[in-house]
């Protein structure tokens, strides 16, 4: 599979087709209508409940800044009215320092460990989601972290993660990722905002097939309706807390 | 100990860890570096005292209430009832509720733990037990509190100072309340209540003699079971020492027996538990829900009203305890020192237990603007209620509009947070993307201006005294897109020692920008712009919104550039709101949006070669322009212009300069543009200017490993202002702004850049071509391989398969022996 091949042999084509398709998930089928997409909000401190996730929050229960050598904790300091029997996700978000950020994941790996572990306790969904985006240095801490988590998980507890959009243009990322949900960001996604929009729109099949179960969307750079249609679970993001204004979906 | 030393403060905030600005700090809503949205950054004792800068309604109701009061009082209604506070709000939230997870690790030094850590080592037993902070659940069972606030350890630190100065202070009787202390302390690092009870420091031998030492014993034991969430037992014996008048602790005794007390209320679990107990039972109805759902719903609602009504009741019996008790606290005056932290121990269980009649209560006390509303903490809880009133938990449209037309300075937040934090103002040409929620919420800001200037035209003028009409016209002015002439004669009226002014004036200089008057618009921003200058101004924030006025009717190139430079803010006064505020570079200044917008998107490539030469631009924008200058004359194949900016390059860029020399000495066109290739993928040189900075010089820094090089240094080049910021989307901007000296040049160049490759896209079509020129060159099949990788995802032109594919056969079949073949197994 990792031979040398000679252009314009047709046989050499088909290898390269066949190596492809078993290798490189981005090839994969490409994402279909969910039958009932299921929408849950994403619920930071201060967050209201939007009336169309009141059935099911991703509530951020926990909150890890990584800044130089400093592993920072703060927990959710308020939590809002959730209507009886709500299915609740609890969230661990790994916050990066931008302007000193980490030299590497390791160092905080049983800190946001024992986080998880303790968020897994507090929900009732089954799930459990980690919100860290590492950056391209960190990947190997971060794949070894995932592991570390799923693997001192209860075996009923799923584990989700967010991911950054172009994670799912790149095996490396996605192939030995242990986590049951890939939650990609279709938003806030900088210098390759246009591209990836018009990927996540238009072409999907680019994408890998990891990213078809969920994605995660905001309410300020929102796609068609059909886009968002086709994953079975959806989770949303409102810079404005899900205040006024910001219900309409 | 149990003690906080801001126990004078005792608020809700404090009570529950609540933190003002986190949701800033934690950074998990974008921050706009040049101006901050949410909160102001003038010194909280100077906005106290009416030095607003420029306050925007995006800001949040901590900053707005002191802003309303401030104009409504004007500056000698602020000399006669001065009021300080705001500083106090947020002097708790500078950690903003992170704690280090470090805290007690052999390698901590830094935290206040690691403080009694030291302080209490020469007492402290050899092989002493580790000790941690941890967090509980909560009783809503989502949210968690830290069991032992920081303060108490330095409590602690100051306690041991002062009983080792005693005279009867043998190192035995420290070394054994150091173990007691401990004992304590280990306490916080249990995250379930109830520790074993042997774990508390219980009593003395009986060889301990002395009434001193053994009631500070008594207090541990007391605080043991406070910290072990035992609360009948911690109030019990905090009595006790409150009954002693001879205790040395007898002042805390009461006033911790109430914290006990309000403690428990705090984290009762039981209406929880009842409420789940009721959810349980109402789901077993489900066959009375299908076959009769009225009787369903009867019943559902009415299980539920009764549980309403059992919490109530529950909730009114532990506030009448704790009011008893502060009753009997303020009228023994012996215990006066304790009084105010009694009282606002109680007004925070007011808050907890009976939310909507304190919040009343506040509401109805913060109408007065003559009234300090930082005594009792008063209006940082009246702020903490009204983010769950009305914004954690949805808004009861019609409890607003009584509670607006009841209380004028709500009225007048909320009509300004309306706007502030749904849409950027209407008729600014950067709206957000257009939905129905931005046109509702547009329609609802104009709806405000218009109820803002209705309240201005109604009010009648104040000769002395508060004058809500200076408020009104600010908030219309605020909220205004256009300016109709008596507002425009009002604003022009207020005067330079208004507490408004420096708002007033920037919304004149926006409102004229708008209407199409730059002269005017212009002249604001430079009177301004000269009262905010130094290095440190008023108001940061302030001067880049005059600057960022300045520049959008800047009518020359040179003027332009003299006006690009922000310096980015970080928060209230000196404090910060991020963390990484204080990072290398974090404050150098930098081109803003819309510089960058402008720079990358607007100017020919002789102007940004000739900008670089600006000696008011910063090193790193400087030498981004010259490097910008190059990439760009060598894509659009100018060569003159590129050979001119190379030589600019070594000169000014000391990490380019050999790489800009070997360019310069090759003889052709093309060997130059290859060159340029090899460089621009060692240094991953880009062709814009960006907001990026960690240093006050352009550092880049040549790819140690060439296997994790690829051709991702830009995307598409175009005048999107967010592509190149270092947060995206956030920054609010006024049109673009368009000026160039050479129109001609400058959209002959642009519109080509714009229609340039990726970097993919360049440097794979520029490899496949240079491979077929010179396919000996050691290098091509390094390049091949990085053309493959940089396919595999990022920012890709149609067609990048079949260039993949194109440079993957060719690697393949002619270097099929290199370790980059063998390194290449895909294409994409």
């Amino acid at each position: 599979m990792r031979k040398g091949i000679r252009a314009g042999a047709a046989a050499t084509w088909l290898r390269v087709l066949l190596c492809l398709c078993c290798a490189y998930p981005s090839l994969a089928p490409a994402a279909t209508p969910a039958a009932e997409s299921r929408r849950i909000a994403w619920l930071w401190d201060g967050a209201g409940v939007p009336a169309w996730s009141a059935g099911e929050v991703a509530l951020v229960v926990r909150h890890v800044f990584l800044r130089g050598d400093k592993v920072l904790l703060r927990p959710r300091s308020s939590t809002p009215a959730l209507a009886p029997q709500a299915r609740v996700i609890p969230v661990v978000h790994v916050q990066l320092s931008g302007g000193d950020p980490p030299r590497d994941l390791a160092h905080a790996q049983e800190t946001i460990v024992t986080a998880m572990l303790e968020a897994a306790r507090m929900g009732n969904a089954g799930w459990v989601q980690l919100d860290l985006e590492a950056r391209p240095s960190q990947r190997a801490d971060y794949l070894a972290l995932v592991r570390e988590i799923r693997a001192r998980l209860p075996a009923a507890t799923r584990l989700s993660v967010t991911a950054l959009a172009w994670w799912c243009r790149d095996r490396r990322w996605l192939a030995p990722l242990a986590a049951d949900e890939v939650v990609p960001m279709y938003f806030r996604m900088g210098r390759d905002s246009a591209r990836l929009r018009a990927i996540v729109a238009g072409q999907p099949r680019l994408l890998a097939a990891r990213c078809n179960a969920a994605a995660g969307f905001s309410m300020q750079e929102p796609f068609a309706p059909e886009v968002t249609a086709r994953y079975p679970r959806t989770y949303w993001f409102d810079d404005l807390r899900w205040k006024t204004g910001a219900e309409e979906k | 100990m149990l003690i906080p030393r801001s126990w004078r403060h005792a608020s809700l905030a404090l009570m529950l860890g609540l933190a003002a600005g986190g949701a800033i700090a934690s950074g998990d809503v974008p921050y706009d570096i040049f101006v901050p949205r949410y909160a102001s950054d003038v010194d909280p004792d100077r906005y106290d005292a009416g030095e607003l800068g420029v306050v925007l309604p995006s800001y949040g109701r901590a900053f707005l209430y002191p802003a309303w009061r401030a104009i409504v009082l004007g500056r000698e209604g602020l000399q006669r009832a001065p009021a300080k506070g705001l500083g106090d709000i947020f002097a708790g939230d500078r950690s903003a509720g992170w704690t280090d997870a470090n805290a007690g690790a052999a390698s901590d030094s830094e935290t206040p733990l690691a403080a009694w850590l030291k302080a209490s080592a020469p007492y402290a037993a050899p092989a002493r037990e580790k000790l941690t902070e941890g967090m509980r659940k909560a009783a809503d069972e989502y949210s968690q509190y830290l069991v032992c606030n920081e303060s108490a350890f330095s409590f602690a630190v100051e306690t041991l100072d002062r009983l080792a100065k005693r005279n009867d202070a043998s190192p035995q009787r420290l070394r054994t309340w150091v173990e007691g202390q401990d004992k304590v302390f280990a306490i916080c690092g249990v995250k379930e209540e109830r520790a074993a009870i042997d774990a508390y420091p219980l009593g003395l031998p009986a060889s301990e003699t002395s009434f001193f030492w053994r009631q500070m014993r008594d207090y541990q034991t007391a605080a043991a079971a406070f910290y072990n969430g035992d609360f009948d037992d911690s109030a019990r014996r905090f009595e006790a020492i409150g009954a002693n008048p001879r205790s040395p602790m007898f002042v805390w005794g009461a006033y911790l027996a109430l914290r006990s007390r309000a403690r428990a209320a705090d984290l009762d679990t039981t209406p929880a538990t009842q409420r789940k107990e009721v959810d349980r039972k109402v789901a077993a109805q489900s066959a009375l829900q299908k076959s009769n759902p009225t009787a369903y719903e009867a019943m559902r609602q009415a299980a539920y009203a009764a549980l309403e009504r059992e919490t109530a009741a529950r909730r009114a019996r532990q506030l009448a305890d704790l009011e008893a008790r502060t009753r009997a606290i303020l009228a023994d005056p012996r215990l006066a020192e304790i009084h105010p932290a009694a009282r606002g121990t109680l007004h925070t269980m007011q808050a907890r237990l009976a939310p909507q009649a304190r919040f009343d209560t506040l509401t109805a006390e913060l109408d007065d603007p003559g009234a300090d509303p930082y005594a009792e903490s008063r209006f940082n809880d009246w702020r903490i209620l009204a983010d769950t009133f009305y914004d954690n938990n949805g808004v009861d449209k019609a409890v607003e509009a009584q509670a607006r037309a009841r209380h004028p300075f709500f009225d007048w937040i909320r009509g300004l947070q309306v706007c502030g934090q749904s849409v950027t103002v209407a008729g600014e040409s950067e709206p957000p993307k257009e939905n129905k929620g931005v046109r509702e919420a547009r329609e609802r800001c104009r709806a405000e201006y218009a109820h803002a200037l209705a309240q201005w035209q109604a009010a009648a003028p104040v000769s002395n005294g508060p004058d809500p009409r200076r408020a009104w016209l600010t908030a219309a002015l605020m909220l205004a897109d256009t300016l109709p002439p008596e507002l425009e004669q009002a604003a022009l009226a207020v005067p330079a020692q208004a507490p408004e002014y420096l708002t007033v004036r920037y919304n004149l200089a926006r409102l004229y920008r708008l209407r199409g008057h730059a002269g005017q618009a212009r002249a604001i921003g430079d009177e301004q712009l000269r009262n905010l200058r130094g290095e440190k101004p008023l108001s940061m924030a302030a001067r880049n919104l005059f600057m960022q006025e300045c520049f959008a009717t800047a009518a020359t190139v040179d003027e332009a550039l003299g006006l690009l430079l922000r310096t980015p803010t970080f928060g209230i006064g000196s404090a910060a709101l991020r963390y990484d505020a204080d990072s290398p570079g974090a404050r150098l200044p930098r081109p803003a949006g819309d510089g960058l917008r402008w720079l990358n998107g607007h100017l020919g490539n002789a102007e940004l070669l000739a900008a670089a030469d600006d000696q008011r631009l910063d090193a790193v924008t400087r030498a981004q322009l010259g490097v910008s200058a190059w990439l760009r004359a060598d894509m659009l194949g100018q060569g003159e212009l590129a050979a001119h900016a190379a030589g600019w390059v070594a000169v000014h860029v000391p990490m380019l300069k050999a790489s800009a020399a070997r360019y310069l000495g090759l003889p052709t066109l093309a060997q130059r543009r290859h060159a340029l290739v090899l460089v621009m993928l060692d240094y991953q040189l880009h062709p814009y200017v960006d907001s990026h900075r960690t240093d006050i010089t352009a550092k880049w820094e040549k790819q140690k490993d060439p296997s994790v090089v690829t051709a991702s240094m830009w995307c598409k080049i175009d005048d999107d202002p967010y592509a190149y910021a270092s947060e995206s989307g956030v920054e609010q901007l006024p049109p673009a702004l368009r000026i160039s000296a050479n129109p001609a040049a400058r959209d002959h160049d642009i519109g080509l850049i714009k229609r340039s490759k990726t970097a993919t896209g360049y440097v794979g079509h520029h490899v496949m071509a240079w491979a077929a020129a010179h396919p000996k060159d050691a290098q091509v099949p390094w390049l091949l391989s990085v053309v493959v990788s940089s396919t595999r995802g990022g920012c890709l032109d149609p067609g990048s398969s079949k260039l993949s594919r194109a440079a993957f056969v060719l690697l393949h079949a002619k270097y099929k022996n290199s370790e980059w073949t063998e390194n290449t197994p895909y294409w994409y």
